[in-house]
């Protein structure tokens, strides 16, 4: 058999593109949507395992409807029946109305465009509209799909202008350089410049957490609480006491084999005067099927509800400024609990046994009320989950994660003092 | 092998990719995504129908299997003509493990026992009171804590708007326990920051 070399290339390579314009083809399908009468037609496009519509294309038929922040790659659209939706780049949540919505889908950003999966617009931003694939008739594209005024202005942002017909789809912008340096900002304010000579000085005050006798620490898997708290607490003092600049004092919690109250702790620390306050507890869930690790801060609006003994504290002004302390150091609190959540996530990610929650929790908690510095409570995994309690209970994990803590308790204190910590940038 | 038998193999590989890649991409575009991860509730929450006037709709507040988040749960019950009693028909319900839907923890202790609802009309609060078990049988962890405060709170909010704080007791009085990590000692608000709405009823609200 004698070949051709020009036409046996020619003979195969054909199929070739033309199967690579199929493959085009079909990543991308023409959809069309009729509610209340309207036709919405819509190209989807296959992304990242998903089908995804062009944010451009909808903002067409919300006319005076949406509002677009570039820099946070946030949507909102407003519904015929007057109903806000909220999505955002990278984010499975939707807000439709108050509520937040799990979809399972993110948005996404795609050569600088914006992308919505096709199954959240179906449901939340047009859940009447019926579908069918095909190509649209052009006849109806060209119609104006949503005519009457909107019934919300919403002036906020801008404003899309009525897109007039047969004008190809605009992208949304990003606010230009102009737009941007127009807007007032809080004038910059340097940080507070400290002598690089000296690291900052600091008092920590660790709470190992639920003391032997109490009836939590008995746990399903045999493996005490306080055995793992407050080996972790050890291994945080020695890191820190590293530094000649660090002391660390540990809550008492027993006295005479009578377990402290939380009030008791926190008023060691107080006294102590001491400028962070950890609390390293492991407690169990209510299942034993998965581990689920949790930092808590105190929030004032839980708290805002009047007490039970109005009278004794209006007699006693002394508890009235003991249960308020706290106030002055919510900020402070978060920032803290945000960067010991970093850290720990890291961690957690990499050992893939317990699951980081998705942020610090505000809470109203006993150990952290009375508080005159930032305090945080440190929820380190379930113990009713045996493969936690096997892994926590390892003298290497514990090292780990009491370094972890260490590194974010020392890159608060550097933050705080104007500090570039050379420690956190060799942790990212 | 010659120049012209590699070149047919090269490109028969080459539109045997082409082909898979374009199947592959197609079938990822047929495929119908997976429906929405909310439990299925219906079936089980009410096995028995109750006629309609004689009961009433409660809204009851679970949590999801993670620990983060409420899902609700809508029952029928015998009607209660008193707010107090339309609470303790709903904390019934939550307390009754056997109706639990798939998937979901009721977070309230094994072995606790309602004693008392009180409806206080001059401060729109509800006193509600259990069995010690509440505290004593609580897993310890700071998220179960959180977990069991707001089940209760927002299902007894649920039940009526009229309520706009909560005081949970345990054998009527205030909780004062130094092994607990919330402070249990005071009314609590609902918040439903945490709570997963179904499609349906994210559209109503």
């Amino acid at each position: 058999m004698k070949y051709k070399p020009y036409l046996t290339f020619a003979i195969w390579f054909f199929p070739v593109i033309v199967s690579l314009l199929n493959a085009e083809t079909a990543s991308s399908r023409e959809m069309l949507g009729i509610l209340d009468n309207q036709p919405i037609p819509l190209k989807t496009e296959l992304l990242q395992n998903g089908e995804y519509v062009r944010a451009a294309q909808l903002v067409l038929f919300f006319p005076n409807r949406w509002q677009f922040d570039g820099l946070s790659g946030t949507i909102i659209f407003i519904r015929k029946d007057g109903i806000k939706v909220g999505l955002k780049v990278g984010e499975q949540r939707v807000l439709v109305g108050n509520k937040v919505i799990h979809t399972g889908k993110k948005s996404i950003r795609h050569q600088s465009r914006i992308y919505i999966p096709f199954i959240n617009i179906k449901q939340f931003l047009l859940p009447g509209a019926q579908w069918k694939e095909g190509d649209a008739d052009p006849g109806l594209v060209n119609n104006n799909p949503v005519s009457e005024p909107s019934p919300t202005p919403f002036p906020l942002f801008q404003a899309t202008p009525v897109v007039p017909q047969n004008t190809p789809t605009p992208d949304i912008v990003f606010p230009s350089f102009e737009d941007l340096i127009a807007t007032p900002t809080i004038p910059f304010e340097p940080a507070p410049t400290a002598d690089s000579h000296t690291a900052p000085r600091a008092v920590i005050v660790i709470d190992p957490g639920t003391s032997k006798n109490a009836k939590q620490s008995i746990l399903p898997t045999s493996i005490r609480e306080s055995d793992i708290t407050q080996k972790i607490s050890q291994n945080l003092a020695e890191l820190i006491l590293e530094s000649p600049n660090y002391e660390v004092l540990f809550t008492n919690t027993m006295n005479d084999g009578v377990a402290l109250t939380p009030e008791q702790r926190a008023g060691f620390a107080n006294q102590s005067n001491a400028d962070l306050f950890i609390s390293i507890q492991c407690g169990a869930l209510y299942t034993d099927a998965i581990s689920q690790a949790a930092i808590f801060f105190m929030n004032p609006q839980l708290d805002s509800i009047d007490p039970p003994s109005r009278e004794s504290i209006a007699a006693d002004d002394q508890s009235s400024r003991w249960d308020s302390a706290y106030q002055n150091h919510v900020l402070e609190s978060l920032r803290l609990a945000r960067v010991i959540h970093f850290q720990l996530k890291d961690y957690y990610s990499y050992a893939k046994i317990i699951t980081m929650d998705s942020s610090p929790r505000p809470g109203r908690l006993q150990v952290l009320r009375g508080l005159t510095m930032p305090g945080v409570l440190i929820e380190l995994g379930n113990l009713a989950h045996h493969d936690t309690a096997q892994h926590l209970s390892r003298s290497r994990v514990q090292e780990e994660i009491a370094y972890k803590i260490y590194l974010a308790i020392n890159d608060f204190l550097y933050e705080r003092t104007g500090y570039q910590s050379s420690l956190s940038t060799q942790s990212q | 092998m010659d120049i012209k038998t590699f070149l047919v193999l090269f490109l028969s590989i080459l539109l045997s990719a082409a082909l898979l890649a374009s199947g592959y991409l197609y079938w990822q575009l047929e495929t119908t995504p997976a429906p929405l991860p909310i439990p299925e509730i219906e079936k089980i929450s009410n096995p028995t129908p109750i006629e309609s006037d004689t009961s009433i709709e409660i809204e009851l507040f679970y949590l999801t299997l993670d620990h983060n988040q409420f899902v609700i749960d809508t029952r029928r019950v015998l009607k209660a003509d008193t707010i107090s009693g339309r609470i303790r028909r709903a904390i019934e319900e939550l307390l009754n493990t056997q109706k639990n839907p798939v998937n979901l923890i009721a977070p309230i202790p094994e072995g606790t026992q309602l004693q008392s609802v009180i409806w206080s009309d001059s401060d729109n609060r509800v006193y509600i009171s259990f069995s010690k078990e509440l505290i004593e049988n609580n897993p310890g962890h700071a998220l179960s804590e959180w977990a069991s405060i707001y089940c209760i709170v927002n299902t007894v909010a649920a039940q009526s708007t009229a309520v706009e704080d909560v005081q949970i007791l345990v054998d009527g009085e205030t909780i004062d326990n130094p092994s607990l990590n919330w402070d249990w000692s005071r009314p609590y608000q609902p918040d439903f920051t945490f709570v997963r709405y179904s499609t349906a009823q994210g559209a109503t609200r």
